[in-house]
């Protein structure tokens, strides 16, 4: 499986949403480009996954595996008394009474039904031998052992076996797999931000759908509160008092636009937003909307830490996107956004002649060559391709000679997602909960961002939920008490959501910013921790700038649709 | 300028399809493609691989109704099965295509079908086995008999045809063919016409796109 060309001006390693920006953008300029994931799907740490697919990843088992190995402390949580098992207990209610019947008329109709999904249950586990794994952690079974052996058993006695019901409604959950899309790092896009604003003037955004999210809400003393997101929601708001709603208006009518009024911050610059938002008089609850549910800052340190410039530019960022689509400043991107604009991006560069190789395992990358191409990449089946630059993510850094060997750091995100029966508030189906740190209990602000059917994260009767705690000290436990909160701690008169499966998990990838090794190797990292993907096209186009001067980066594709 | 086969534009467009086409690298997908929509054909050393061809749009008129057809071409992305499963997503119609003068290329339909199940939003999405450069019919060079096609597209349950690209054999009956059958099946078509309620579409044609469908308010 070699390509019949082995020397590229550019050989791009990893397909996360920056190397498939620079993929696309330098093809686009006209260089040759050689794209290569050694994963089978593309997106890196940004994939989207089916239900089966999601859990085989994130239990792994696989320590050496440079991408697999950025998962590990899986926790499942399979929750029996969930609708599915209420189902399953059900059908086995209805099967027991139709057998009754039915043992009336022919006998023994009832073992049969039960051996019979054993059976089902046996072929399932043949033709998916990576969830036995999973099963054993939730529903407590040795596959080999109990499943498999009990096959060969006789079942004539009936026996009912007590793992079976529970073993039954996983099951019937795993096959409605491919209706799930579950990002390992759930993102949104600012509707004004420079992602938002590249897809259009690219034309990449054809290949893509979009969704506007509905709502912000913010953890507040006990209570989910929605973060108002226009002026309107400002003064209709009844719990802020009158000289309050004044005090954030005119706040917020100052960040759109702080640049023009540096007097009204500069004695501030350099010093914590906090002490900033404190000084504008604003009560500690409207800070904590400002701070966690508009900068979108839940990281413990970073919240003391953050300047007052860093601040209200990321305040400002919020504040523009409001009020282009829907009544947030996001979008959320159908089947998940970054593995699919990692994928539409790739596809630009595959129109424009790049290659492309998954599942491709490397050995080498060596950059050290005294004569001939600067680049050289060793594949695992012994081929050699050569180029003049090499652009990868930092899963391959390892790869490269010893003398280069990359100071990187880890950056760890706790993560969790869970598949619930019911949405946590009514109508909104794609929203964000912010718990702000020791709001409930927890270490590290949570996000928790709601998916629906609307984005194709689940089937229509689902509702996804993602989890996410950055920074340090962030643990299990952060993930856990924001799903206890907003399920079987939700309030008595909301509708009491029930957690189906939950996958919780922790994400460790090497950052490193982007550095260069020399003039033509540069890593880059996912951006893993933030809530959006504001920096691939950043740090896309500085890279792009680098390898090809003087190009335009990434202009409209020629409209197709007009030559007909 | 419209092809001889583009029907008047004053009248109204019934639905839009997408159809794909997959299948091995060298089995002359992109040569179909242009054939139907551009009516061009390019000597092989000209387009060794397929550069710059996304899709391709074209309207027909199959049985008095109009349809438009927007045509995703592999883009090379075949060559070592790296077709993105974003290229599968939505696609009413799919054009398997082999070469017949390549066994090989027709072995590897089964390989085609496995992707396609794996990735294909509905079960119900029209195929056609499309074998092409049936222009290659002399004995020794024709590695798949016609019979042998026919034979597979029965057992996948499917719509067959030879074409050439080169000759225009077949060419047009092989789009049509996939159009009439989509269009004798509303399941896959009538319940998804164009995006969803409130979706919102980045096609860098309009600066605001408001959200249709749900109220904002």
């Amino acid at each position: 499986m070699t390509a019949d060309k082995t020397h590229f001006d550019v050989i791009v390693l990893g397909t996360g949403l920056t190397e498939s920006i620079v993929a696309g953008s330098l093809a686009r300029a006209g260089k040759s480009v050689l794209h290569i994931d050694r994963n089978e799907f593309y997106g890196e740490h940004l994939a989207s996954f089916d239900l089966i697919n999601l859990l085989k990843v994130t239990n792994h088992g696989k320590e050496e595996d440079p991408f697999l190995s950025c998962y590990d402390e899986v926790e499942l949580i399979f929750q029996s008394g969930g609708e599915e098992a209420k189902e399953a207990q059900m059908k086995e209610e209805v099967l027991k009474t139709n057998s009754v019947e039915a043992t009336a008329r022919d006998g023994g109709s009832d073992v049969e039904a039960k051996s019979d999904r054993k059976t089902e249950l046996a072929d399932f586990l043949r033709d998916y031998p990576d969830m036995d794994a999973v099963f054993k952690a939730t529903c407590g079974i040795d596959v080999e052992d109990t499943v498999l052996s009990h096959l060969t058993k006789s079942t004539a006695d009936g026996e009912s076996e007590p793992w079976m019901p529970k073993s039954w409604a996983l099951l019937e959950l795993l096959r409605t797999s491919r209706q799930y899309n579950l990002e390992l790092c759930p993102k949104l896009l600012y509707s004004r931000g420079g992602l938002v604003e590249l897809l259009a003037k690219s034309g990449v955004g054809r290949y893509l759908e979009f969704k506007a999210l509905d709502q912000i809400y913010l953890f507040w003393e006990g209570k989910v509160e929605q973060a108002p997101g226009s002026k309107e929601d400002v003064f209709g708001n009844q719990t802020v008092s009158l000289v309050d709603k004044r005090r954030l208006m005119k706040f917020l009518t100052f960040a759109m636009d702080y640049e023009e009024n540096e007097g009204l911050f500069d004695a501030f610059k350099g010093k914590p937003y906090q002490s900033f938002l404190q000084d504008q008089k604003l009560s500690p609850r409207l800070i904590a909307f400002i701070l966690n549910a508009t900068a979108l800052v839940v990281e413990r340190e970073t919240l003391v830490t953050l300047s007052t410039e860093e601040g209200l530019a990321l305040t400002q960022r919020h504040l523009r996107s409001l009020g282009r689509w829907g009544k947030t400043a996001f979008l959320v991107a159908l089947y998940g956004a970054g593995s699919e604009l990692s994928q539409a991006f790739c596809r630009l560069c595959a129109v424009y002649g790049g290659t492309y190789i998954l599942k491709y395992p490397l050995s080498h990358i060596s950059i050290s060559s005294e004569s001939g191409p600067p680049v050289s990449v060793a594949a695992d089946d012994g081929t050699v391709y050569t180029a003049s630059w090499v652009v990868t993510s930092s899963t391959y850094a390892k790869y490269f000679d010893p003398e280069h060997k990359l100071e990187a750091e880890s950056q760890t995100v706790w993560r969790g997602i869970a598949i619930l029966d019911q949405p946590l508030y009514g109508q909104s189906t794609l929203n964000v909960t912010v718990f702000p740190p020791e709001s409930i209990g927890n270490v590290q602000g949570v996000m928790a961002t709601q998916q629906s059917w609307d984005v194709s994260s689940c089937p229509k009767t689902k509702y996804v939920v993602h989890f996410q705690a950055s920074g340090p000290c962030c643990s299990r436990e952060d993930i856990r008490k924001a799903l206890v909160a907003l399920t079987n701690d939700a309030p008595a008169d909301a509708a009491k959501p029930t957690v189906l499966l939950a996958v919780l998990y922790r994400q460790t990838v090497r950052s490193c910013g982007t550095t260069w090794l020399n003039d033509s190797a540069v890593v880059c990292t996912p951006e893993t921790a933030t809530p959006d993907l504001e920096q691939a096209p950043t740090v896309a186009r500085s890279i792009f700038d680098r390898i090809a001067p003087g190009e335009e980066f990434l202009p409209s594709v020629p409209d197709q649709s007009e030559d007909m | 300028m419209p092809s001889p086969a583009s029907p008047p534009t004053d009248q109204e467009i019934t639905a839009t399809f997408k159809l794909l086409l997959i299948g091995d690298s060298g089995t002359g997908k992109s040569s179909l493609l242009l054939r139907f929509t551009d009516d061009t054909w390019l000597q092989p050393d000209e387009v060794s691989a397929t550069i710059g061809v996304d899709f391709k749009v074209k309207i027909v008129n199959v049985e008095d109704k109009r349809y438009k057809l927007t045509i995703w071409d592999t883009a090379g992305q075949e060559r070592f099965r790296t077709l993105t499963s974003s290229y599968y997503r939505g696609a009413q119609g799919v054009i398997l295509v082999y070469d017949v003068s390549n066994r090989q290329t027709f072995e590897h339909l089964q390989l085609w079908f496995t992707e396609l199940d794996t990735y294909s939003s509905s079960r119900d999405v029209i195929k056609i086995i499309v074998g092409n450069k049936c222009d290659k019919d002399t004995s020794g060079v024709r590695e798949v008999s016609r019979k042998d096609g026919e034979a597979f597209a029965r057992r996948m349950g499917t719509l067959f045809i030879e074409t050439s690209a080169k000759t225009k054999t077949g060419v047009r009956d092989a789009f049509v063919e996939v159009v009439r059958k989509i269009a004798e099946t509303p399941s896959l078509w009538q319940k998804q016409q164009g995006p969803r309620p409130g979706a919102v579409l980045l096609n860098g044609e309009e600066e605001e796109v408001e959200s249709s469908g749900v109220c904002s308010c």
